[in-house]
């Protein structure tokens, strides 16, 4: 289903955020693999792709992966709110 | 079901969870103060509210990106969880497959759906039965990745929605049900609350949903529960009359027009046995809700696959509840911000 209407001032700046969330979305997705990565290395030394692929991460890793995406989503669409509240919550992060 | 969802498919998911999250919980948060501090005394109606809410936050970058995030994630879940799940169909597929159960499932193929269920909810592609893996990308990856975390609809951020149905089954009167009958039982997400609180009672199913009937046949299943489900309409059961006493019913009213909500509380009054209760958990009605509140959920209606939202919140369920014959009837807030809100009444023992 397409989308029905636009949210901000016309279409065409609701089509730019779409694609700025997407692209935040990719930039995320590589952090997460980058994480699961480096977490695989100190775990075991080596890492293939299926086991990079399959991994569900628990534990520490899981707890670390919500910390760093809660941040990285607050810094990237806090974005929009007043300096002073973007100093707060960096300040809380 | 423990989905074996691959790298991207999780990270993707899970970051629409948060983004839910953050609209929710900080955008939604300051759109709120912000329309508390420019209109201190809101009107009463619902159009005055919505005209005021627009006024009043035109300008609210808050609430632009609060209500533009929402509609891409609702979305976005099935852009991102379709592929998923074709991605590890095998193993979807084999938990769908069912030998062995205690329970039953029984499937209308031929079965003409009323026209309100051609109407399209929560933005599904195709409609709710418009993919066959629905009930696993709905439960384990919309609802698991996204929904729980991030808030849906009435289910603020931070709120567990498995316990609001707990609540809401808590509220039947009586603790001692044989024949417990849940209409719109879809995937089984208020099925577990019930036979959690009720675990002596058979329960029955109905739903118009294979997929959702299947997903939840499987979670009978693989939990060793002993639920009997019928892909049927809730207006026309198919079941005995006076065959249970109890009718528990969760998020199922706002998916419905107000003649079919009539016409499902009319069969639920037939196969009640006489005595027997019936609950109902949904969304407060809009005179329940504050003005801004009012306004957030509204929008649903629009904006987010909810086409019967706005008029099962204005409709008076407890009334119709009368007329249609049903005593002792109430309604109430259950959790926080009233939510979920609660109807409860019994049919009469004599008449």
């Amino acid at each position: 289903m397409s989308k029905s209407t636009h949210y901000l001032d016309n279409e065409r700046l609701d089509d730019l955020a779409r694609m700025v969330t997407e692209l935040a979305s990719e930039v995320w997705i590589l952090r997460d693999r980058t994480m699961v990565l480096e977490h695989l290395l100190a775990e075991q030394g080596t890492v293939s792709q299926e086991a990079l692929d399959e991994l569900r991460p628990t534990g520490e890793l899981l707890e670390r992966l919500h910390a760093e995406r809660s941040a990285f989503v607050e810094r990237v669409f806090g974005a929009v709110l007043s300096q002073e509240e973007r100093v707060q919550a960096a300040l809380s992060r | 079901m423990d989905v074996p969802i691959r790298q991207r498919g999780r990270a993707g998911m899970e970051f629409l969870g948060s983004v839910q999250g953050y609209a929710g919980g900080v955008l939604q948060k300051r759109a709120a103060a912000e329309y508390a501090a420019a209109v201190p005394d809101p009107p009463t109606t619902l159009r005055e509210r919505r005209d005021s809410v627009a006024e009043a936050l035109a300008n609210s970058s808050a609430w632009r990106f609060d209500r533009l995030l929402t509609r891409y994630v609702a979305e976005e879940i099935y852009v991102r969880a379709i592929p998923a799940a074709e991605e590890v169909r095998p193993a979807i597929e084999e938990w769908l497959e069912v030998d062995e159960a205690p329970g039953s499932l029984t499937l209308a193929p031929d079965l003409t759906p009323p026209d309100y269920w051609h109407n399209g909810f929560h933005l599904t592609p195709g409609g709710w039965d418009g993919h066959d893996l629905m009930g696993v990308i709905m439960q384990d990856f919309g609802y698991q990745y996204v929904l729980a975390p991030g808030g849906v609809g009435a289910v603020r951020t931070g709120e567990n929605l498995n316990d609001q149905r707990t609540l809401l089954a808590m509220e039947a009167p009586r603790r001692d049900y044989r024949r417990v009958l849940e209409p719109g039982v879809g995937t089984g997400r208020f099925a577990l609350a019930v036979s959690k609180v009720f675990p002596d009672a058979e329960f029955v199913g109905v739903d118009l949903s294979a997929h959702s009937l299947r997903y939840a046949h499987a979670t009978a299943a693989e939990r060793g529960l002993n639920w009997e489900l019928i892909q049927a309409p809730a207006e026309q059961t198919g079941l005995p009359d006076a065959s249970v006493d109890l009718v528990a019913a969760y998020i199922l009213f706002h998916e419905t027009p107000p003649h079919a909500t009539e016409a499902i509380l009319r069969e639920m009054f037939r196969v009640l046995e006489p005595g027997g209760d019936i609950v109902i958990g949904d969304v407060a009605p809009y005179e329940h809700q504050e003005a801004f509140r009012a306004v957030v959920l509204d929008w649903e209606t629009e904006n987010r696959g909810e086409p019967y939202w706005r008029s099962a919140l204005q409709l008076d369920v407890p009334g119709l509840l009368k007329r249609i014959g049903f005593v002792d009837v109430e309604a109430y807030g259950v959790g926080p911000g009233n939510y979920p809100w609660a109807n409860r009444a019994r049919k009469p023992e004599q008449g």
